[in-house]
């Protein structure tokens, strides 16, 4: 539950062994390459040195990177063919590769072998798939002919005339009809297609005007319809020699599909072989364009968990003897490279870390939010939202939601589970309560009981003290970890700000009369703590002994100050009170619940009273716990991670074969 | 009140567009530029040319990439005063546009007939392809014709290339812009029919007046120099002329010699299209025939307001073409004009 702990990897090799080292660190799946800082790695002046002293292959000829892209992409395109064919979708099988044996050429020759096995019956199949769709679309059209006994073989005869049968949509035949008097052919419609709406015509016309009438039928988008030979004759029995030639092809192709179906578990590993083969050469050249490499060395900057250590160790020496391998501890790096992040989480955490993500990535030296925000966010959420049967319904619908979207799902399961603790504290199931159904258990009774009131919003008041106090130390404790002291107790977050919140507090309490409280420590905590806010850059420039004080004119300076002080009194206010809005909603849900019943009250039968209990409960669990959970996540982003998070992180992307 | 457009914002808005647009002073001191780079700039100062000419170099402005520039300004004008329509008023104006999108469509299809890529035409396309259901990404990475065609199932293009794959590879484009430009008029007109009963007759007209002149222009070509039947004259011929309606089109298409066409054009549009045995100015004189019609009418708080605006903004762009082409050629200052629309410079500004 925190900043996993990394080490920075720098490795040299010669060229030769380059592809290699590649496909180890793709294959491993544990480096997270930087190929952005290459400067502060001094990685050119390496490779000079390394060049100097590191005789160089002489032999070695390295391989285009753009003709194996060109392979590779290639070799996709006729996997994916197959893939197609087969109705497999390839999956990568890493286990062939740790080897270093089978090359990208030996994955080409292997996908020859299986093209030549299998590309003349994808052909062949294609051919009587295609044939198949030509019989159907031929069965649906000549279908429409409204006299099944037409017959073509006859007309087909006629010495002097020929004739051609096709469709023609509405608006050709209406520009026909327009000149009709003026074209030499006879223009009969045999039937009519619905969608897309055209007719099926037959053109009979004299032998001699051929060309002139086909020239007019193609301004007219005649789409022919071609009957092959040996399938003339009537139209009754073109439909059913038509009906016979799809069955035939089609038993012939469900054949084929049949025998497939037993060849794909033959073939399914070499075609997972081949295709992880390409996928990883691809990922390999991309690095390749990226890394920084000479006539003889190579150097690559690379992030590992400190965890996975002893593992790429042992990788890397049994790839090659000739790596040099450089460690250091992340806080030996330049403060210029910025260290990724990878966040340790456990059962309880893991789904929140999408909630910390949508706000971003904790840098690699802040501390992580994550367990504050799981274990703060569903505490609000069991306060305002506290029902032991609505909670059950989370639950279930989070594990219903699980296979869809596990994250989801999750974070739905553990605020249900809040949700239920809570109900035990009120003493409310769907919305009844212990009036209703007296074995409730109760911890304080229900929300709404006028003596529960005050206290439910002083609670929630107290709660944000509490949260606000840890968010305030988080933040100040962020501070001093990324070294930025006058931040860590100047600023409006840092010690500073928390003195003027906390004696805010204090002054609000002293003012409502609960606890006495001597107000002159509080006056001066708020003036002093303002003061040094207001004067945070010249203080901040004193204690680092940096000149000038100023950088910026003083009129200036003072100007933004006053604003920005303004702006924390009304900040530090608001945040003050923005907490009550946890009792308010707990008020808010038993209320709602309330007017339902209260709706339900005036209903004549038990049916209906039913219905309005059910129709209510539905509403609060849509709509007020959508509500509730918008509440929550505004407290957690706007209120408390404003105070100790800068989610300016790198997310740690160990590279894959895929993404 | 018509609940789809407000008019009265429209007729401000396309008042200081056309009065900008028809500046007599500000073409004359464009005519008056002496090279291509200072009409460039003149262009951009005086009308707003920033959004197109700043996309491009300067140093390319030949005519096809100027034909280019001053489409895709036709296209962005047309699109600003797409915001004040609503409803079926906005899926008529936005049927305008599809002239364009089948320009490119053309251009892709072109590229893939000749088997060469089409990759490298997206600085020639005019449609801002937003407004458009062709995904002009997918459709550059094809190979043939009939993958094109297959791409285009599910739009108006399709029932109309359908044919276009099996068709001869050396006529089949002219059949298929042909039939794509009657798709394009037969489709503003189905849009125009679902518009108020007096805008749907106004659009009807306007579009009719155009519909004219490409009737005239195509017949007289068709007998003259391409050799077409009657018949497939008439089948090509457009549906809607103001002018021209069915039986006068035949009597066109079925006329015995290109004089006899001549005498006929003159006489069914009431101008002087053709001028003794002149042709030369045909299209000159058919723009200026659709110029003098269009400003001509009165259309306050119509929707004929804005397809003269569009009418006129295609003539204008073509007057800034010949300018451009005559400074480029330095073509005498004094020779100029008789290239030009006569009309537009008689009336002048703000129509």
């Amino acid at each position: 539950m925190a900043i996993q702990k990394m080490i920075s990897l720098k490795i040299v090799g010669s060229v030769e062994d380059m592809h290699e080292v590649l496909q180890q660190a793709v294959l491993s799946e544990k480096l997270h390459f930087d190929f952005e800082h290459a400067e502060i790695y001094d990685n050119s002046y390496i490779i000079h040195e390394f060049e100097s002293v590191m005789a160089g292959p002489p032999e070695y000829i390295p391989e285009d990177i753009d003709e194996i892209e060109g392979l590779c992409s290639g070799m996709q395109k006729e996997l994916d063919v197959l893939c197609d064919y087969l109705n497999y979708v390839p999956q990568i099988e890493k286990s062939d590769f740790f080897s270093g044996k089978y090359s990208i050429h030996n994955a080409r020759a292997d996908l020859d072998e299986l093209n030549n096995l299998l590309l003349p019956q994808i052909r062949s199949v294609n051919e009587k798939k295609l044939a198949a769709n030509m019989y159907e679309q031929l069965k649906r059209k000549i279908s429409h002919i409204n006299s099944k006994n037409l017959d073509f073989g006859r007309l087909g005869k006629l010495n002097y005339f020929d004739y051609e049968i096709g469709s023609l949509s509405r608006e050709s035949r209406q520009k026909l009809r327009q000149n009709y008097e003026n074209i030499s052919s006879v223009v009969l419609n045999i039937g009519r297609i619905k969608d897309p709406e055209e007719d099926i015509q037959i053109i009979i016309f004299p032998k001699q005007l051929k060309e002139e009438t086909s020239k007019l039928l193609r301004s007219l988008n005649w789409e022919p319809l071609n009957i092959p030979d040996g399938l003339h004759g009537t139209v009754s029995g073109i439909l059913e020699k038509t009906e016979e030639e799809i069955q035939r092809l089609s038993e012939e192709i469900n054949e084929w599909t049949d025998t497939l179906s037993t060849e794909i578990e033959k073939l399914k590993q070499r075609v997972n072989k081949i295709h992880t083969s390409v996928r990883l050469e691809e990922r390999i050249v991309k690095l390749e364009r990226d890394i920084d490499f000479g006539e003889t060395a190579f150097v690559m900057n690379a992030w590992i968990k400190k965890d996975d250590r002893k593992e790429v160790k042992r990788i890397f020496a049994s790839t090659s003897d000739r790596l040099i391998i450089e460690e250091k501890n992340a806080n030996e790096m330049e403060r210029q490279v910025i260290v990724p992040t990878h966040i340790k989480t456990n059962l309880f955490t893991k789904p929140f870390e999408s909630i910390v993500r949508l706000y971003g990535i904790p840098s690699y030296t802040e501390l992580d939010p994550t367990p504050f925000l799981a274990v703060t966010f569903c505490l609000m959420f069991g306060i305002m939202f506290g029902d032991l049967g609505q909670g059950l319904i989370y639950i279930l619908m989070g594990l219903f939601l699980h296979k869809k979207s596990a994250t989801a799902g999750q974070i739905l399961t553990r605020l249900g589970a809040c949700s239920m603790l809570f109900g035990l504290v009120y003493g409310s199931f769907f919305g009844l309560e212990k009036q209703e159904l007296p074995w409730l258990p109760s911890l304080i009774g229900r929300p709404l009981d006028p003596q529960n009131i005050p206290g439910i919003l002083l609670a929630g008041v107290v709660i944000g003290v509490a949260f606000l106090t840890i968010s305030y130390g988080m933040g100040i404790v962020n501070a001093f970890l990324r070294k930025d002291i006058g931040a860590g107790l100047l600023s409006k977050t840092g010690i500073a700000g928390y003195i003027f919140y906390i004696s805010l507090i204090l002054l609000l309490v002293s003012a409502s009369g609960v606890i006495s409280i001597p107000t002159a420590p509080v006056y001066a905590g708020l003036l002093i703590s303002l003061l040094t806010m207001f004067l945070k850059t010249p203080l901040d420039n004193i204690l680092l002994r940096r000149k000038p004080l100023l950088n910026e004119s003083v009129g200036a300076y003072f100007t933004e100050s006053f604003f920005e002080a303004f702006e924390t009194v009304l900040t530090t206010l608001s945040n003050a009170i923005s907490f009550v809005r946890i009792g308010a909603f707990a008020l808010n849900h038993a209320g709602l619940f309330l007017a339902f019943w209260a709706l339900s009250e005036m209903m004549p039968n038990f049916i209906l009273k039913l219905t309005m209990l059910i129709l209510g409960n539905l509403l609060i669990l849509t709509l007020e716990g959508l509500v509730v959970l918008i509440q929550g996540l505004r407290l957690e982003y706007d209120e408390m991670f404003s105070k100790y998070f800068q989610g300016e992180g790198v997310d740690f992307r160990p590279v894959r074969i895929c993404d | 009140m018509n609940p789809y457009v407000p008019f009265e914002a429209l007729e401000t808005k396309i008042t200081a567009k056309k009065s900008q647009l028809l500046d007599k002073e500000k073409f004359r001191a464009l005519l008056n530029c002496d090279s291509i780079d200072q009409m460039a700039e003149m262009l951009k100062s005086e009308y707003d040319f920033h959004n197109i000419f700043d996309r491009a170099d300067k140093q390319i402005f030949h005519r096809d990439v100027l034909e280019t520039l001053f489409h895709q300004h036709a296209v962005s004008e047309l699109e600003n005063i797409l915001h004040f329509f609503s409803g079926p008023y906005r899926e008529f104006m936005k049927a305008f546009l599809m002239e364009f999108e089948i320009y490119d469509l053309l251009l892709i299809f072109r590229k893939i007939s000749m088997g060469e890529s089409a990759e490298d035409m997206q600085s020639h396309f005019i449609h801002p392809q937003k407004h458009s259901p062709l995904q002009y990404d997918d459709l550059m990475e094809l190979k043939t014709i009939a993958q094109l065609v297959e791409k285009l199932k599910g739009t108006s293009y399709f029932n109309v290339l359908k044919t276009a794959a099996d068709s001869d590879p050396a006529s089949r484009e002219f059949h298929v812009e042909t039939k794509l430009q009657l798709l394009f008029y037969t489709t503003l007109f189905r849009k125009a029919r679902k518009l108020s009963p007096d805008d749907s007759h106004i659009a009807e007209d306007l579009i009719g007046l155009k519909v004219d002149c490409l009737n005239v222009q195509w017949i007289f070509r068709a007998q003259k120099y391409y050799h077409f039947s009657p018949e497939q004259m008439l089948v090509y011929s457009l549906p809607g002329g103001r002018m021209l309606g069915l039986k006068k089109l035949k009597t066109l298409c079925y006329a015995k010699s290109a004089d006899e066409t001549r005498m006929l054009i003159n006489r069914y549009l009431n101008s002087t299209i053709f001028t003794d045995n002149d042709e030369m100015n045909m299209e000159r004189n058919l723009d200026d025939y659709l110029y003098r019609e269009v400003t001509s009418r009165q259309h306050r708080k119509s929707v004929g307001m804005a397809i003269s605006y569009v009418y006129l903004l295609e003539i204008v762009m073509k007057e800034f073409i010949v300018a451009t082409e005559a400074i480029r050629y330095r073509v005498p200052k004094e020779l100029i004009g008789s290239y030009l629309i006569r009309s537009m410079d008689k009336k002048g500004v703000n129509q």
